[in-house]
């Protein structure tokens, strides 16, 4: 009888470890899906990229994917919650979601002003090999436009 | 003219056409200087962990970590080992047989191999001084090669060589000088001159070691005397014809890199 209760303690104990860890780690998992493009060509902008993916990796709260160029056919995986275009030549940083911040459910929101601070610091630090300015949908026309390009290919 | 004056004037022409002769064996032009150190023996491939020192005008420094692959002089893959935000990016570039280069980058984080362009070879090389041409192989013909003159570099005999590239806005510089010792072919500093002709760095080879039959540069400084910033290279391990396999020199194979470092 003894020796069942202890058995069952036990069970009872390493149950609630196990609800208790896939808690902690389902919190802690990826959830926001970020699509870089990556138009640069030079080394110096490349490794810029790389910094600032590392610096969203860290976080812990991006599944980051990557492109060399705006896809032109349409997404057959799921859609990605905020798309981060580096252009070749203007000396930008595109942030795109599928609507403007404001209007965005409130944990992409909060991914998406992520993303804002942390390319506002790697880009516009004085540590940046490249400096650029970071604009979102809101503040720029060609954000906006590939946003809607990107919604109705299925990025978005 | 007496016989005696006869003699001692055909003797004295005897003696200039024996010297001008012997003048002319010992010729040798900047061009046939460039030849040899272009000539010298290089292993098959060679395996180097590489340590680079970045240190900037308030003496503060930063310090890199690589491991390269060569193939000859054309290929040659690295690794960055450490700091942190670096580690794991790896670098090939393969020169074309006329003289351009393929170049490609892999960047860890976003799981991404891709395309350098050429004209980044002027730009340089991960933050240090070096541009990625100053630490390629450059096309001989595209210079014109002048000996400035000769004399000693510590210690050793060396040919003072100016080289004035027929595109100085392509090379980056109006003109290079370099030390070359004639005993190894090895140059042991050369000046880089920018567009205006003002120097601009000054590249210095302060170790130079016989590895298993090979010379080979293991410690060279480049300063830039205008921005006073300074990149200190020091080759920590060297290995020779060890048989690199060929994959390392291919795009596909830059993400595999970090898992075929030797264990040190």
């Amino acid at each position: 009888m003894k020796k069942q209760r202890g058995l069952f303690t036990t069970v009872a104990v390493l149950a609630l470890i196990t609800v208790i860890g896939v808690g902690v780690f389902g919190d802690t998992a990826p959830q926001v899906r970020l699509l870089v493009i990556d138009r640069t060509h030079g080394i110096q902008s490349s490794l810029q990229i790389e910094l600032f993916a590392k610096a969203i990796v860290g976080t812990g709260r991006f599944r980051i994917h990557a492109l060399t160029d705006i896809p032109m056919d349409k997404n057959t995986g799921e859609p990605y919650d905020i798309v981060v275009i580096i252009p070749s030549i203007v000396e930008q940083v595109w942030i795109v979601t599928a609507d403007v911040p404001s209007r965005l459910p409130q944990p992409r929101a909060q991914a998406f002003h992520t993303v804002e601070a942390i390319a506002d610091k790697m880009y516009g630090g004085q540590r940046s090999l490249d400096p650029r300015d970071v604009v979102g949908v809101t503040d720029d026309l060609f954000p906006a436009l590939y946003s809607g390009f990107l919604v109705r290919n299925g990025w978005l | 003219m007496k016989n005696g004056q006869r003699l001692m004037w055909i003797m004295t022409l005897i003696g200039m056409i024996a010297l001008s002769v012997t003048a002319l064996a010992g010729d040798i032009t900047g061009r046939q200087i460039i030849e040899n150190v272009d000539n010298a023996p290089v292993a098959d491939d060679a395996r180097l962990l590489m340590t680079m020192t970045l240190i900037n005008s308030q003496g503060q420094s930063l310090e890199r970590q690589m491991w390269s692959w060569k193939q000859g002089t054309t290929k040659t893959a690295l690794v960055f080992l450490a700091p942190d935000d670096v580690k794991g990016t790896a670098f090939l570039t393969i020169e074309l047989p006329d003289y351009s280069s393929d170049m490609w980058l892999y960047l860890p984080s976003l799981g991404l191999t891709k395309h350098i362009d050429a004209d980044s070879k002027t730009q340089n090389f991960m933050g240090s001084d070096f541009t990625y041409d100053d630490m390629g192989h450059r096309n001989m013909d595209d210079y014109d090669y002048e000996i400035l003159r000769e004399e000693t570099y510590d210690g050793n005999h060396v040919y003072v060589i100016q080289a004035t590239p027929h595109d100085p806005q392509d090379v980056g510089y109006s003109h290079m000088t370099s030390w070359i010792r004639d005993d190894i072919w090895k140059p042991v500093k050369i000046e880089y001159y920018d567009l205006s002709d003002v120097l601009e760095k000054v590249q210095t080879n302060s170790e130079i070691k016989k590895i298993d039959g090979y010379w080979a540069v293991t410690e060279m400084t480049m300063e830039n005397v205008q921005t006073k910033h300074k990149t200190i290279v020091t080759m920590t391990k060297i290995e020779v014809n060890t048989g690199v396999p060929a994959e390392v020199f291919t795009s596909e194979g830059l993400p595999e890199l970090l898992g075929l470092v030797p264990q040190q």
